[in-house]
């Protein structure tokens, strides 16, 4: 079997399980919570720019209530982070290399998609069928193009290290 | 880049020849990616959505007819005015009337979405053109593997549509049986089948079908491992 090949099924396998744990009742409060936190945040960040919004939840609104949206599944950046850790996990490095490409991939896929929430919420304010097309199809393939370029950094360096190791 | 030849008594390093081969280096590639899909997917979603929808339907009726339909029904129905899609799933199986509570046989079931749920399954088709584009994959050496990547695709979106109208189908029939755990299994395929799949399958197409791909994400992975 050829090391790409071993690497994708080792990354498969490590995707399912975690979507299995993602979609887990007990899990998801804190999936939910999580996507609270990212309304929150991106609150905070408009109006720390001067701009405004209300937050309630998960759901970022305009004041005169024209414009709201929902940060679900899909939305909160958290299937391209599981895509993200798995790819860490099935490659071959030390677990100090792997915990500093989790932390550090989720903080890289998070800033990201905050940047993606935030342009969003004004996106749909100016043209709906433009929301429409980077809500669904655009920024989804930026933040997995973003978690390659993550993925490559991260295993240049933690490739070395495991290797010498062995 | 120009692909040198070497004659065969010349000895060449592995390195040297793969430097050759290779047209598109590892620091363009990201930014030719971003701008190809870009506007890949803008051209696709503002000028050829509906046109590759049709594509779609045409490639998946036949496969969706053995797949999911009940005999005599045909699979896809596509509604001329509202551009709703319409699926005929074969289910065979025992569910309560919701009028009466009774059980009875429930030979298949048919499951409407719009055509901008089924968009999801075509997008991954110019996302998967503009990382071959970036990789070089239409340079007339390359041109082969780009197409057979491609091929890869359209059967990749039409399992996958296959597996999202049968989630469905079978979601609506095990929800009437109050089948949590089932109910909960499909919601997992569902979650994977739609919401991942059409996304990182370009990406994973790419990899094995164009080397700078590979060179860029597993570089150097170990002899064994």
């Amino acid at each position: 079997m050829s090391n790409s090949l071993r690497f994708c099924l080792r990354f498969g396998v490590a995707a399912l399980v975690q979507f299995l744990v993602l979609l887990a009742p007990t899990v998801r409060p804190y999936v939910d919570g999580f996507s609270a936190s990212l309304a929150t945040a991106s609150s905070s960040v408009i109006h720390l720019f001067g701009g405004t919004c209300i937050q309630r939840g998960d759901i970022l609104s305009t004041v005169d209530q024209s414009f709201a949206m929902q940060i679900l599944d899909g939305c909160n950046g958290v299937n391209v982070v599981i895509l993200l850790w798995a790819a860490i996990l099935a490659f071959p490095a030390r677990w100090k290399w792997r915990i500093i490409g989790l932390v550090g991939g989720l903080a890289a896929i998070q800033i990201l998609n905050l940047v993606r929430l935030i342009s969003l919420f004004y996106l749909g304010q100016y043209n709906r069928t433009v929301f429409e097309f980077a809500h669904l199809y655009l920024w989804e393939t930026l933040i997995i193009i973003d978690a390659i370029v993550v993925f490559s950094l991260w295993n240049k360096r933690a490739v070395a290290p495991a290797t010498a190791a062995a | 880049m120009k692909k040198k030849t070497t004659a065969a008594s010349t000895p060449v390093a592995p390195s040297a020849t793969a430097t050759a081969v290779e047209p598109v280096g590892n620091t363009q590639l990201i930014p030719r990616a971003i701008l190809s899909c870009v506007v890949g997917l803008a051209v696709w979603w503002f000028a050829l959505k509906r046109a590759s929808l049709y594509l779609l339907f045409l490639a998946a009726y036949v496969p969706l007819l053995f797949a999911i339909s009940p005999s005599g029904f045909k699979p896809i129905v596509i509604n001329e005015q509202t551009h709703e899609w319409n699926f005929n799933i074969a289910l065979n199986m025992n569910v309560p009337d919701p009028a009466t509570g009774k059980m009875g046989h429930l030979g298949s079931i048919e499951y409407g979405t719009t055509e901008d749920s089924i968009a999801y399954f075509v997008s991954g088709w110019v996302v998967y053109l503009a990382l071959s584009f970036a990789a070089g994959g239409f340079a007339k050496d390359r041109l082969m593997s780009t197409l057979k990547g491609f091929g890869l695709q359209v059967v990749l979106s039409i399992v996958a549509l296959a597996v999202y109208a049968y989630v469905n189908g079978y979601g609506s029939a095990f929800s009437e049986l109050g089948d949590k755990q089932t109910v909960w299994w499909i919601r997992w395929v569902y979650h994977v089948d739609y919401l991942v799949v059409p996304f990182i399958g370009p990406f994973v197409i790419a990899l094995f079908m164009h080397r700078p791909w590979r060179d860029y994400l597993l570089p150097k992975l170990p002899a064994r491992f």
